[in-house]
């Protein structure tokens, strides 16, 4: 899903990086601390999208869903917005990937396909 | 004697591939003395004729490859998930785009129209950071205020070009770490204001006379040393003329360059409402838009300085009130309400035809058929004055877009569209495979 033009280069989404400050994995959960109407609409359109979407906790993978951009791009604008403290990287959910909510997510995303 | 010969069929074959059988002695023969001094001149003239027709051919066999290149790219760069081969991808579709967009300059300066490989209506923002795609130095650049507007589908790919040259000629001209700023106003007359600033020594000031005319259509570029220099402004003449572009460039008193593109209201549209791109009624809600600031104090010098801003790529610099709590710019969302009004009266104080509220997703790329309101009227009035050939034309240019609705505008012919247009293929044996 694109929602750009496709002359936008993913890079300059980025600003040509690829690294995070933090590991961000696939199913990492990440949501808004406090939603600040004035700061999302300072946002470019991806990441407003995201930052909208992460209102209620949403895994990194979800994200990058909904906001259009590749995962690898999503991470390093969760990455900076968290560093601004925008939103809030859940610790727990990378010690394991067999966490509790994950599990329940997983189960019910597959009860909705069946 | 012979050995002559052969060079100088070798070198005709190299102007001008076209008259590589050309018998050679015969014209020799005719003239042997005269020849031998000086090249006979039918070949030359054609060879000057084709000369351009040569270089747009090779010009869109380069954009051919950019484009191949570009879009396995795209699905490498998806899937991969290592940060450092991600990071030499990303080198890659840099080099490549930046491949692609000398292409086009190529095909520009030869008085060529290229060809949108995919025209959409874009947004102002689309198009600047489609413009920052294909210049070198992208990172330094920041985006300011941008009004929430979109460029025509036609009209897009040229302004792009357009603000590719000029924020090439600002990052290229300016220190390796002072940023360019580049944002977009709306203007009293509907028409939107691009500018450029950059910070850097400037252009000669007896230069700056020669280049603003060469910009609005009058004159050559200046002849001084170096030709490398005006290379982009010359691309950025030939657009301006074909779209009508106003564009100006000014040294600014405290240093740097202005660079300022007035595009006209006829190649602007209203945005598609942020976010998804809803289907129905979704899309004729307001969109949320405390950004959308009329007038604002000009960005100026004082923070064209401060160029490290962490997060700049995802945010305009204007509506960041995350961490650079000095900057003027926290102001201006107080100042939306009014500015907002503003903004809609100017619009329909001239009455322009292009203002539409709705899903420009839709209605934009499929032109003519409506998404889902009319759509079995819509068609009608586009096709009925034309003749039999030129809709069918038509309606095969449109079918890659149109997938589905190309074999109703066939039924429709037959006068058996009563139906919704998506139900008509189904009772055309023909539509089913789609």
């Amino acid at each position: 899903m694109a929602t750009s033009h496709w002359k936008v280069r993913p890079y300059v989404l980025t600003g040509g990086r690829t690294r995070t400050r933090r590991h961000l994995l696939v199913h990492t959960l990440v949501s808004v601390p406090y939603y600040d109407a004035v700061f999302a609409a300072g946002l470019l359109p991806e990441a407003r999208t995201l930052y909208e979407n992460a209102r209620d906790t949403k895994s990194v993978a979800e994200l990058s869903a909904c906001s259009g951009m590749s995962l690898g791009v999503t991470r390093v604008v969760v990455d900076d917005l968290a560093a601004s403290d925008r939103l809030v990287v859940h610790a727990d959910a990378y010690s394991s990937p067999f966490d509790f909510r994950l599990l329940e997510r997983l189960r019910d995303g597959l009860r909705q396909l069946a | 004697m012979s050995r002559r010969l052969t060079w100088r069929q070798r070198m005709a074959r190299r102007l001008d591939p076209t008259i590589a059988e050309m018998p050679a002695h015969r014209v020799i023969e005719a003239a042997p003395a005269t020849t031998a001094a000086a090249p006979p001149p039918p070949p030359e003239e054609r060879a000057q004729d084709i000369w351009p027709a040569i270089c747009e051919q090779f010009a869109l066999r380069i954009l051919a490859s950019a484009y191949q290149m570009g879009t396995h790219l795209e699905a490498i760069e998806a899937d991969e998930q290592d940060a450092d081969r991600l990071e030499k991808l990303y080198r890659i579709d840099h080099a490549t785009t930046r491949i692609r967009r000398q292409a086009e300059n190529l095909q520009v300066l030869l008085g060529r129209r290229v060809e949108d490989a995919d025209p959409q209506a874009t947004p102002l923002v689309d198009v600047i950071r489609a413009a920052t795609s294909a210049i070198e130095y992208y990172p330094r650049v920041h985006i300011g205020h941008v009004v929430d507007l979109a460029v025509t589908e036609y009209a897009a790919d040229d302004i792009i070009r357009v603000l590719t040259e000029l924020l090439d000629n600002a990052t290229r001209f300016s220190p390796p770490t002072a940023s360019v700023i580049v944002s977009a106003y709306i203007t009293e007359h509907g028409s939107v204001l691009l500018r450029v600033e950059d910070s850097g020594l400037g252009i000669k000031p007896d230069l700056l006379p020669t280049l603003n005319t060469m910009l609005s259509g009058g004159g050559a570029p200046p002849l001084d040393g170096n030709p490398a220099s005006h290379l982009g402004l010359v691309v950025v003449a030939r657009l301006a003329m074909a779209n009508q572009l106003r564009i100006h460039l000014t040294n600014r008193q405290s240093g740097g360059t202005t660079a300022s593109v007035l595009i006209p209201d006829g190649l602007l549209c209203e945005l598609a409402p942020a976010g998804r791109p809803a289907p129905g009624g979704a899309s004729l809600a307001p969109p949320p838009r405390p950004q959308a600031a009329h007038r604002q104090p000009e960005p100026n010098v004082t923070y064209l300085g401060s160029a490290q801003m962490p997060p700049s790529h995802l945010t305009l610099i204007n509506g960041q009130p995350s961490d650079d709590g000095d900057r003027p710019a926290r102001r201006e969302p107080v100042s939306s309400s009014n500015n907002h009004s503003n903004n809609g009266g100017g619009t329909s104080g001239n009455g322009l035809p292009k203002r539409v509220r709705e899903s420009l997703r839709d209605a934009g790329s499929v032109n003519g058929f409506a998404p889902a309101a009319q759509p079995s009227s819509t068609p009608q009035p586009r096709t009925s004055p034309e003749s039999e050939a030129d809709r069918q034309a038509w309606v095969d240019e449109t079918a890659e877009f149109a997938a589905g609705f190309s074999d109703f505008a066939t039924g429709d012919v037959s006068t058996n569209g009563t139906d919704l247009p998506w139900s008509a293929p189904t009772e055309n044996p023909e539509g089913n495979p789609r």
